[in-house]
């Protein structure tokens, strides 16, 4: 699923033959093929803009820091994932379960395409967990996609219990959507199909658990993780 | 490294079960001693069937590979009876299926284009369930295609799964991992094989092609260029399962046709290419009217050469009654050893030669008639056989590793071959003369 992103085509390009784009867009360019150069992203505000020929100001208009430009980043490649899904035809006539599904495969085989800049980008974050409370702008753009799907809810027989039991099952979503990244940082194998199987196995298990307990699948996916991880 | 026994126990679920069936051989073995000690009779049968009932039970429960292996190993050692065997050969490999956005996602990763930028029409609820993938239904220009899409990970778990499997497989035949390995390799590469889907392409191709000209055969064209290492697009064939095809009463001569047919492409696989459709599972094979349809090229053995030169002469008559070719043929291929006491090497030679006599009775006359009595006879023989010390509890591994698909590929054929009653010609081709030319050469 190579769905094109505008970040990915302005890394290749130069700096300064991109003035058709925004500064916004233009400075999330230049932390990209600046971390990926050097190995690390870069220490200072201040470094970076010098580096970039750019004026402190113009980087706090668009940013309050690194992180908030990160999150950013991680923020663009799921929208954009979605923007190049809505144009394929499967995508417009699936369940939103599947819409969901498939903006998660998306979403993951474009992050393959910046991948070196990632592992570096996640290397400070040692667990889900941390990674979990990490990013909150990504975290809206995600939860916002989420709130705007119809997906199979759980009906207890109680209206009163029934929301607050729905809204945490698409907190679950995206624990359950973080718990893949730091597996796929992880994942060595071969097209990270491993992170691939996962996706399916997790998240068809989320759907059904939704709905009712579906003990197949919790077990196969059980299977997986045990095999995988050694336990 | 961990020990097998701690992958075994510590690997939830099917591990879980291999261990009880272990337990319970263990318990049955107690039980038989327990009763010997007792009564001082020796009811060793009845050990070996609960045995037998106790492996069944649980492997009936294993999916996927571990299946086939078990599956496989306990044929060629005649370990199982028909009646298990007849199940086994039903249970497929069951993941659950593919969601469509992850078959989408597969075929785009491998060919760059989503199905439906390729065909008119993709189905994304899946036709069948291929051993390692799933089987789409699309159409193109009012042409079906068959679109098997494979699971991703699936060689990782492959290999997981036969770590499971290896314990119970030592325990069933008394032999050491060590010992074992050859054969597990054997396995293990084979079916690893079968998620290449470039390769499966490349082999059903040549084999198609070199194949064609035999009579009522077909098989479906690949398409290399909507197809990749996870997708294999090939043409959709129409035609029914055997049970199916069975159930709509067809003419004897139709079976026979059909019989024929089968019997003639692995005549010449086997003696011309050298190269086999080692999965004559039920599923491979679609038929319609007197036509053979044969799919799914996975599982490919090729014969060496050296083994072919040795194991195929001991199905020829002439060489049957030659004592001093059938030793040197039976150590060629590691069924008996310099080492073993004359009186090892006797007890063996006399229950494989009682064996080939048997299997090779198609060979030996122009024409035969396969019946439920001539495969009932061969389980029975096969169990009378596992009663020498020697073959239940072998103190070597003996019997090479090639003849494991060879072996299961007759046994697939033989049993087809009885479902349908089939009265063809089967003996006197030309590969028998050319061997015997070839070994009388050898012996002058």
């Amino acid at each position: 699923m190579q769905i094109k992103v505008r970040i990915l085509d302005l890394v290749n390009i130069s700096y300064h033959s991109c003035v058709f784009l925004s500064m916004r867009d233009q400075i999330i360019a230049h932390y990209i093929r600046f971390s990926n150069k050097n190995g690390k992203a870069p220490v200072s505000v201040f470094q970076f803009c010098e580096d970039c020929g750019l004026s402190e100001r113009q980087f706090f208009d668009e940013f309050s820091d690194f992180e908030h430009l990160q999150e950013e980043i991680l923020g663009d490649f799921w929208k954009n994932t979605v923007a190049k899904l809505e144009e394929q035809e499967f995508y417009q006539n699936t369940n939103d379960a599947e819409k969901f599904l498939a903006v998660a495969y998306g979403f993951f085989e474009n992050l393959k395409d910046q991948r070196s800049f990632f592992l570096n980008f996640f290397g400070n974050w040692n667990s889900p967990k941390d990674l979990f409370h990490g990013f909150k702008n990504f975290r809206e753009v995600v939860m916002k996609y989420i709130d705007q799907l119809d997906l199979p809810s759980t009906d207890l027989g109680i209206p009163q219990i029934n929301k607050p039991i729905n809204k945490l099952n698409s907190n679950a979503l995206y624990l359950n959507l973080i718990f893949v990244l730091h597996y796929w940082v992880k994942d060595r194998s071969k097209g990270f199909e491993k992170t691939d199987a996962l996706i399916e196995k997790l998240f068809t298990l989320s759907f059904d658990m939704m709905e009712t307990n579906s003990l197949k699948k919790v077990i196969d996916l059980g299977k997986f993780l045990v095999s995988d991880f050694k336990l | 490294m961990k020990t097998q026994d701690s992958i075994a126990s510590s690997k939830l679920g099917r591990a879980a079960k291999l261990v009880g069936t272990g337990a319970k051989i263990g318990g049955n073995y107690l039980k038989y001693y327990a009763k010997k000690s007792i009564t001082g009779e020796d009811s060793k049968e009845v050990l070996h069937e609960q045995n037998a009932n106790d492996i069944y039970d649980s492997l009936s429960e294993l999916k996927g590979s571990a299946l086939k292996v078990a599956q496989m190993l306990s044929m060629d050692k005649n370990l199982l009876p028909r009646a298990y065997t007849q199940k086994f050969a039903l249970s497929q490999y069951s993941a659950p299926p593919m969601s469509p956005p992850l078959v989408m996602k597969v075929f785009k990763s491998a060919t760059g284009k989503y199905p439906n930028e390729v065909f008119d029409q993709f189905d994304t609820k899946s036709l069948a369930a291929a051993s390692i993938g799933q089987v789409h239904l699309a159409e193109k220009d009012g042409k079906k295609y068959a679109v098997k899409i494979q699971y991703p990970g699936i060689a990782d778990s492959i290999k997981s799964d036969l770590k499971m499997v290896k314990p119970v497989a030592n325990a069933m035949f008394g032999l050491s991992e060590k010992e074992m390995k050859k054969y597990f390799e054997e396995v293990e590469d084979k079916l690893i094989e079968e998620t290449n889907y470039h390769l499966e392409l490349k082999r059903g191709t040549e084999i198609s092609q070199a194949s064609a000209h035999i009579k009522n055969i077909q098989f479906p064209t690949y398409y290399p260029e909507f197809s990749g290492e996870k997708v294999l697009v090939m043409d959709y064939l129409e035609g029914l399962h055997l049970k199916e095809f069975l159930e709509i009463n067809p003419s004897p001569e139709t079976k026979n046709n059909i019989a024929q047919t089968l019997w003639d492409f692995y005549e010449y696989q086997l003696h011309e290419l050298k190269a086999i459709h080692a999965d004559p599972h039920p599923g491979n094979f679609l038929f319609q009217g007197d036509r053979v349809g044969v799919i799914d090229f996975g599982c490919i053995k090729e014969v060496p050469e050296d083994f072919y030169q040795s194991y195929f002469p001991l199905l020829l008559q002439e060489v049957q009654e030659d004592a001093e070719l059938i030793h040197q043929l039976l150590m060629n291929i590691e069924i008996i050893f310099p080492d073993d006491s004359p009186a090892v090497k006797e007890e063996l030679t006399n229950a494989f030669l009682r064996m080939t006599r048997l299997l090779s009775r198609p060979f030996c006359t122009e024409e035969f008639e396969f019946t439920y009595e001539f495969i009932d006879e061969i389980y029975a023989t096969g169990e009378e056989i596992y009663k020498i010390q020697e073959v239940k509890k072998p103190t070597k591994p003996r019997g090479s590793k090639h003849a494991l698909y060879i072996n299961r590929t007759y046994f697939g054929i033989y049993s087809m071959m009885a479902d349908l009653g089939a009265n063809i010609k089967t003996g006197k081709r030309d590969w028998q003369a050319r061997l015997w030319n070839s070994i009388s050469a050898q012996t002058l």
